[in-house]
């Protein structure tokens, strides 16, 4: 799990941005020093060069958190509106330490309120559940004939997991990784993307400029900056206002 | 086997669902012409929870009651009184 991270970007804003996106965490996690000026958006009208880069590393208080959190898991902490204390965090951070009635209890609530979409949608399916590898709950929607869940470019099943994660983390009064998926769709999303970026970052390095992916939800933006994390001859970085942001592959050095 | 959608219903559990005075959750359907509109009242302390940050739930409630209306062929759009 990276703790520490160094982006770049035209406004010091953006940079953060970006860095937040890479560690999957909320602003309130980090502390953050900036190492290049930029400049506020706007602020300087048109035209004019505007570079800024930022450190930032996780606060120590949330080093379990993120190492618990599964990747890719981002938007699954995001909607929570109050700011959470710390302590809920904490419980939050460490799945293990939930007790099997209290896991259930998870499950639970995230099945019903899956249950209650699907009755919604005038869908009869099966839910499967699974634990994922950092102890997350991963609930899979299977029955055949679902595409109307996920939607194009898996923008419905974006839809759902917020709605899940956030009538789950109200009904029980603390947050636990729950991903909601349809007929593993997110599994081979993520296979599919990982080969996205591996073919951007040789385009990238044999055409020596940056290659611009398609604009992609924070999620799919995450898989693909962790799959090319540790790759030594190119850097990404996210541009772009939402809907249309998308990453950005760069070859390195230049 | 066809199915038949809810998304009025749908509404009504998503805003319920995730507001902490659910007694006070009015989900109104208008229509005009060819536009649904669900009109969701709720009381004002629980806007927020709906609307989310960055409007991050209500579009998530939008797309979701969108994709289900679209199962019985029906366009809807989801508003949130304030």
């Amino acid at each position: 799990m990276v703790r520490e991270t160094i982006t770049e970007a035209p406004t010091i804003e953006e940079a953060l941005d970006a860095a937040l996106e890479e560690l999957g965490v909320q602003q309130d996690a980090v502390e953050y020093e900036v190492l290049e000026g930029g400049g506020r958006s706007g602020l300087f009208g048109m035209g004019g060069e505007k570079h800024a880069r930022v450190r930032v590393w996780l606060k120590q208080e949330f080093l379990s958190e993120a190492k618990a959190e599964p990747e890719g898991a981002d938007s699954m902490e995001d909607e929570h509106e109050e700011e959470p204390p710390t302590e809920v965090l904490r419980s939050a951070a460490e799945p293990a330490e939930l007790t099997d009635e209290e896991l259930d209890r998870v499950a639970d609530e995230a099945v019903s309120a899956i249950q209650s979409i699907l009755d919604g949608f005038g869908i009869e399916a099966t839910i499967e559940e699974y634990e994922g590898d950092e102890g997350e709950i991963i609930l899979d929607v299977v029955g055949g004939d679902l595409g109307v869940l996920i939607g194009r470019h898996g923008k419905t099943l974006d839809g759902l997991q917020v709605l899940v994660s956030a009538i789950t983390n109200r009904r029980l009064g603390f947050r636990y990784p729950v991903l909601v998926d349809i007929e593993g769709y997110r599994n081979r999303r993520r296979v599919k993307l990982e080969e996205i970026a591996s073919r951007s970052a040789e385009r990238a390095v044999r055409q020596g400029s940056p290659v611009k992916l398609r604009p992609m939800s924070s999620l799919e933006r995450r898989v693909v900056h962790v799959a090319l994390r540790d790759n030594p001859r190119v850097t990404t970085a996210s541009e772009g206002e939402e809907p249309f942001r998308c990453v950005v592959v760069k070859p390195k050095g230049r | 086997m066809s199915r038949t959608a809810d998304p009025e219903s749908l509404v009504r559990y998503l805003a319920t669902s995730l507001v902490d005075e659910p007694g006070s959750v009015e989900v109104v359907k208008k229509v005009s012409g060819d536009t649904v509109t669900f009109e969701i009242s709720l009381h004002p302390d629980d806007v927020g929870k709906v609307i989310g940050r960055q409007g991050r739930v209500i579009k998530a409630i939008r797309t979701v009651v969108r994709a289900a209306a679209s199962v019985n062929g029906e366009h809807v759009d989801v508003e949130v009184l304030g």
